[in-house]
């Protein structure tokens, strides 16, 4: 009875919270629709009347539609939303910060969970209604000016969900920060430091483990979860900045945040959400107007600031002096005036720096942990490679000067299904490639262990490791370029990778070449550098002999090799696509994929030499 | 009836609350009275449910304040510098506690409104010092609350409305047996407005009385002798303060009148008076007591 009371009063009151925050928000919520509306479904009209002059098609309005939601969503309406977030969560938010209105609302008959929600589904409620309304207009606007929507609808409804998901994600983000700090202005500089300082700490410290233990190479994507794990805010623009730019709730489409990526962001709004409202219920009400009600952010925040500084003045330093000692000269003054700047803004001048500086005693001892199990190999992970015996396969990323443009296969949408990448399975191979692997590493160690941090080169030699038990060891190496000639790796590197790329099957299975049939191909494009192009559609029996021309050429090293000269012939095949599949190294590659395959079509510079390629053409007549 | 059992709150390493214990009857209006920082607004925002206990706790008919809408809706509390919504009338302060106070009354935020020279359709934060306490006082009374918390709610109040205020709120217990808790520095104030009195000195409290007992367990006495006796012969009297000039002395001393009189005129005096004493004064006597005096403070 007492619980049934108690849970219909917190109804009452999470409702008269809620409805009386919505009036208090209407004007922002207007504002915002109009600013919203100006962004999109304005910008829509104009677009579409200017177009219309020009008789487009239907396809062309189609483009025209999703192209402009593409650009004004993650350059307008995203930012607008965000900066509304943070506005609704302060004026939502900040009466936790001063004592007069703390003795207000706290002393009001209402729980602190129902006030707490109440505020957090108004704001909620302040951001959805105008994304909904202006999202609803700009369908409406493209179906009056003929735009087809049996498709495009999902890539504006995805556009749709992911702003909401991601405004709640934020809005989520600040109240945890209202609840944690003491003042306004410490929650807002608090949102803003984990928002910078966590995405350039991850590529910061990737970049120093990268620098300093050979075989580790980590370059977060810009687009993957852990650039932005704890950091909405960027989190919001990520699936715009990837390779594709935009959002569906087609799951076939090529673009758009990964099935991980959402889960994420749902569980961690939901984390945050409960941890607000723990931590509110906790919350000494005399916390109002000092730094912090809960002194974690400020601890995580500071050591994120440090650590950011630290390490990314260190390696500018190193990389541009090439002097390994400078990098310790730029991470302890980095660090230092990070963490005393930190310490200054919170604290509000310096009267608790002294007493700070134990927190900078933790940074020291994290550094100083990481930076000796890195210079020592990690355990043996600078010189652990597998036996030849247990490889199943050795994949092999290397730089490629026969690159032709071919190497990723798509399905339909323009979504990537395999990617065509040298693999070693031969057991001599496998051996080759297990002992230059061990000697490699076992000469790097000899000349440079202990390691210190060594110049961040973006180039890699990656060897993915498929073992018989199933699992996978990757080492990937920097590739060092002398200053002469960029395309000529130095001889130490030279030899491994020389002798990796020209075996056999190596360039049997790294090349769009051994995986496609005559019948495949749709038309060829030759070019020299002085005259312009020649398009032909030769029999079948023609393209058989020209693929099996460049596929020994391609073997001899004769093809798109990195000598260039005045008559060099540049030859385009064009698949036809969709690809017609059949029993194959392409269908093996592509697995159970059963949708439409297409090919982007490849480019090859045939040299002035006397390879197979240019005597085919020269027979057939093809150069005149 | 309000209860503080072993009442602690502490602010980092300053104790502002050290144990207290007392209570407060319902229907009575109990001024809290004492030093700076002793510890009157941090009871009264514990009493309100704005403050978590650190120990023991405060109990309003016997259930705790903290997160309790029940025992909240009971109580109101104007602090020392009321908060209102931003850019708010009286009308939408109105409108906002409507909503939250189940007790809110329309009828008698209508009547309070025609009371007290308050314009309901203007901003509060352009109003003064005084006509703020107004408006929070128009709010707090239309909640009909049992409970009443006034934070030096006399500030800035010119005479005319302090006697309205006074006036009201005492119609208020009458009639409806409202308890009022008033923390003031204005002793004279409070003197014909309670009808009880804590002292309160660095967090603990001193003492809790009615305010007419106490009155009468302490008295100012002057008096003259020729010659006069040596203190030693005023000992058996429980004397708080003592001032002399020649053969004036001035005493302030716990017990009743008649015992007073008939000890201090077994010395012969040539004149003995005793005098009425405001709460002013028991307040100084007290403090004195408690160390806390001029003399103290200027050493």
């Amino acid at each position: 009875m007492t619980l049934t009371t108690s849970s219909n009063n917190s109804v009452k009151e999470w409702k008269e919270t809620y409805f009386w925050s919505l009036k208090k928000n209407r004007g922002m919520m207007a504002l915002l629709l109009l600013l919203q509306f100006m962004a999109m479904p304005l910008v829509l009209i104009i677009w579409l009347s200017s177009r219309k002059n020009f008789g487009p098609t239907v396809n062309d309005l189609n483009h025209y539609f999703i192209s402009l939601l593409n650009t004004v969503v993650p350059f307008l309406v995203t930012p607008l939303t965000l900066i509304f977030v943070v506005v609704i969560a302060v004026s939502l938010f900040n009466y936790m910060h001063q004592k007069r209105s703390v003795d207000l609302f706290h002393a009001l008959p209402v729980g602190r969970v129902p006030m707490l929600l109440g505020r957090y589904c108004a704001g909620l409620t302040t951001l959805f209604v105008p994304m909904m309304l202006n999202f609803a207009i700009y369908l409406i606007i493209g179906v009056c000016y003929g735009v087809d929507l049996s498709m495009n609808w999902k890539i504006v409804i995805g556009d749709l969900l992911w702003l909401m998901l991601m405004s709640t994600a934020t809005l989520t983000f600040s109240i945890f920060m209202a609840v944690c700090t003491g003042t306004t202005f410490d929650m807002v500089i608090s949102i803003v430091g984990v928002n910078v300082a966590y995405p350039l700490l991850v590529l910061s410290g990737s970049m120093f483990a990268s620098a300093l233990l050979p075989g580790l190479i980590i370059s977060p994507k810009i687009d993957s979860l852990v650039l932005s794990a704890f950091a909405p805010f960027v989190a919001a623009f990520m699936p715009y900045s990837g390779n594709s730019s935009y959002i569906s709730l087609d799951p076939t489409a090529a673009s758009g945040p990964s099935g991980g990526f959402l889960a994420w962001w749902i569980i961690f709004t939901l984390i945050l959400l409960t941890g607000s409202i723990l931590l509110y219920k906790k919350r000494k009400s005399e916390c109002a107007e000092s730094s912090f009600a809960f002194p974690l952010p400020k601890i995580v925040i500071r050591f994120m600031v440090t650590a950011v500084s630290g390490l990314g003045i260190g390696l500018i330093l190193q990389s541009s002096t090439q002097e390994p000692a400078n990098f310790f000269v730029g991470l302890v003054a980095g660090s230092l005036a990070a963490h005393i700047v930190v310490e200054a803004v919170y604290s509000r001048g310096f009267k608790q720096l002294k007493k700070s500086f134990l927190y900078y005693g933790v940074f020291a001892a994290v550094f100083i942990v990481a930076y000796a199990v890195l210079a020592t190999g990690a355990f043996g992970y600078d010189t652990r490679v597998p036996n030849a015996g247990d490889v199943e396969s050795i994949s092999i990323d290397a730089p490629s000067f026969k690159y032709d443009g071919s190497d990723t296969i798509y399905g339909a949408n323009n979504r990537e299904i395999a990617k065509i990448t040298p693999t070693l399975q031969e057991k001599e191979n496998i051996e080759k490639i297990v002992a230059l692997h061990k000697k490699y590493v076992a000469d790097k160690k000899e000349k440079t262990f202990p390691y210190c941090v060594d110049k961040v080169n973006s180039a890699n030699f990656t060897l993915t490791y498929k073992l018989k038990n199933g699992s996978t060891m990757k080492r990937s190496y920097s590739v060092y370029y002398t200053e002469t000639n960029a395309n000529t790796p130095t001889v130490n590197d030279n030899d491994m990778i020389n002798s990796i790329t020209s075996l056999k099957e190596y360039c049997e299975t790294g090349s769009i070449l051994f995986y496609i049939d005559p019948e495949q191909i749709k038309s060829i494009d030759i070019n020299t550098k002085s005259s312009s192009g020649l398009t032909l559609a030769p029999s079948l029996s023609t393209k058989a002999e020209l693929l099996e021309a460049l596929k020994q050429d391609y073997l001899d090293g004769n093809i798109n090799y990195d000598k260039s000269n005045s008559d060099d012939l540049y030859l385009y095949i064009e698949y036809k696509n969709p690809v017609d599949l059949k029993e194959g190294k392409l269908k093996t590659l592509i697995g159970n994929y059963s949708g439409e395959v297409h090919l982007n079509g490849s480019n090859f510079m045939l040299p002035d030499n006397s390879g197979r390629t240019r005597e085919l053409i020269k027979k057939l007549g093809w150069d005149k | 009836m309000i209860e503080a059992k072993k009442l602690t709150k502490r602010f980092d390493n300053t104790v502002a609350l050290d144990e207290i214990s007392f209570s407060i009857a319902s229907g009575s209006v109990f001024g809290l009275v004492g030093s700076n920082g002793a510890g009157k607004s941090t009871f009264l925002r514990t009493l309100a449910g704005i403050y978590k206990p650190d120990g023991g706790e405060v109990l309003v008919d016997g259930a705790a304040s903290f997160e309790n809408s029940d025992t909240k809706s009971k109580i109101f509390f104007i602090s020392d510098y009321p908060y209102f919504l931003p850019q708010a009338t009286l009308q939408e302060m109105a409108d906002f506690f409507a909503r939250i106070y189940p007790n809110w009354s329309k009828k008698r935020f209508e009547e309070l409104c025609t009371l007290f020279p308050i314009d309901k359709k203007s901003k509060i934060m352009n109003m003064s010092k005084g006509m703020q306490r107004q408006a929070a006082l128009i709010c707090a009374l239309a909640t009909q609350p049992s409970i009443l918390l006034l934070d030096e709610i006399f500030d800035g109040l010119d005479p005319v409305m302090r006697q309205l205020l006074k006036r009201i709120v005492s119609s208020e217990v009458a009639e409806h047996g409202m308890t009022v808790v008033i923390a003031s520095h204005n002793l004279r104030e409070l003197e014909d407005f309670c009808d009880h009195v804590g002292l309160f000195h660095k967090g603990g409290v001193i003492f809790e009385r009615d305010l007419d007992e106490l009155k009468l367990g302490i008295n100012k006495v002057q008096a003259v002798y020729k010659p006069m006796p040596e203190l030693s012969a005023f000992a058996p009297l429980d004397i708080v303060k003592t001032e002399m000039h020649g053969s004036l002395v001035n005493f302030v001393i716990r017990g009743s009148k008649d015992d007073i009189l008939n000890r201090l005129n077994a010395l012969n005096p040539i004149f003995v008076e005793i005098l009425p004493l405001t709460l002013e004064e028991v307040f100084i006597s007290e403090m004195e007591v408690a160390g806390y005096d001029l003399d103290n403070i200027l050493k």
